[in-house]
């Protein structure tokens, strides 16, 4: 078994996929490419093996984009001349799944994996691009545990939206 | 500059959901037509925005910049990450 991740090409076979989550499946299959390739609005990598179908065969993916926190707009009578709230820069993981059979490998644990790949990519975009943040977008309450598990926390009033410095994330790689 | 509408949506749906809609757009005043395509637009909005911006309601933005400005410490749950094997890129 020879596990690599490759960003998302014409060749992956995606009709197949099924992760048991739908809207992820779906847009996996049908909207990945164009939202990587076409709109360039998110970066999709997936997990492949050399072993299984010459790595056309997509095990898992990721997909990430640039984003941004922002405050509510005060009114400007409420706000009494203070300058507005700048944005604060960020990565979000819009998307990470993997396929069904493997999802409950115990020993290989994937799904870990490939969030530690997640994670290890920021860090080197953020060595060249800073941004505060990686923001991680969780389908539902199950999937916000997993990350969770992990350290991510929730942004106020944001169960589904949890968040992670990047300043922690890189102490925590010993890399500052 | 004014967009040609000439692109097609078309639906299969439910009698029940067909009058749900139907309802909805006679109590704002619009065709049904009007009432998919502005209800489908606002959602495409939203959920477009939603990908592009987090935002946080001004109650909680001081204890957030607070937090971020915080000194960096080491996520204890984060070790297995940090301990998880390397995949290769190609």
């Amino acid at each position: 078994m020879s596990l690599y991740v490759t960003r998302l090409g014409g060749d992956h076979d995606r009709t197949r996929f099924d992760c048991g989550r739908p809207s992820l499946d779906d847009w996996f299959r049908h909207q990945a490419s164009q939202a990587d390739r076409k709109q360039g609005s998110a970066r999709v990598f997936v997990l492949v093996d050399d072993e299984i179908e010459e790595g056309r065969l997509p095990l898992g993916y990721y997909a990430v984009c640039g984003h941004a926190v922002l405050f509510e707009e005060l009114p400007e009578d409420v706000r009494k001349g203070q300058p507005p709230q700048h944005p604060v820069a960020a990565v979000l993981l819009a998307r990470l799944a993997i396929d069904g059979p493997l999802q409950r490998d115990p020993v290989r644990r994937l799904g870990e994996t490939l969030l530690a790949d997640v994670v290890r990519q920021v860090i080197q975009a953020n060595d060249h691009v800073a941004t505060p943040l990686l923001v991680v977008d969780a389908l539902d309450e199950q999937a916000a545990n997993f990350y969770k598990r992990y350290g991510f926390v929730e942004l106020p009033q944001k169960p589904l939206r949890l968040v992670a410095r990047l300043k922690d994330i890189r102490k925590t790689f010993r890399l500052d | 500059m004014p967009r040609a509408r000439d692109a097609r949506l078309e639906a299969r749906l439910s009698p029940a959901d067909f009058d749900t809609i139907s309802h909805a757009a006679a109590a704002q005043g619009l065709s049904r037509t009007a009432f998919v395509v502005q209800a489908a637009m606002d959602a495409a909005h939203k959920l477009l925005r939603d990908q592009q911006l987090t935002t946080i309601a001004v109650a909680h933005g001081e204890s957030f910049m607070e937090w971020l400005d915080r000194p960096a410490e080491v996520l204890s749950n984060m070790k297995p990450l940090v301990d998880a094997p390397v995949l290769p890129h190609r």
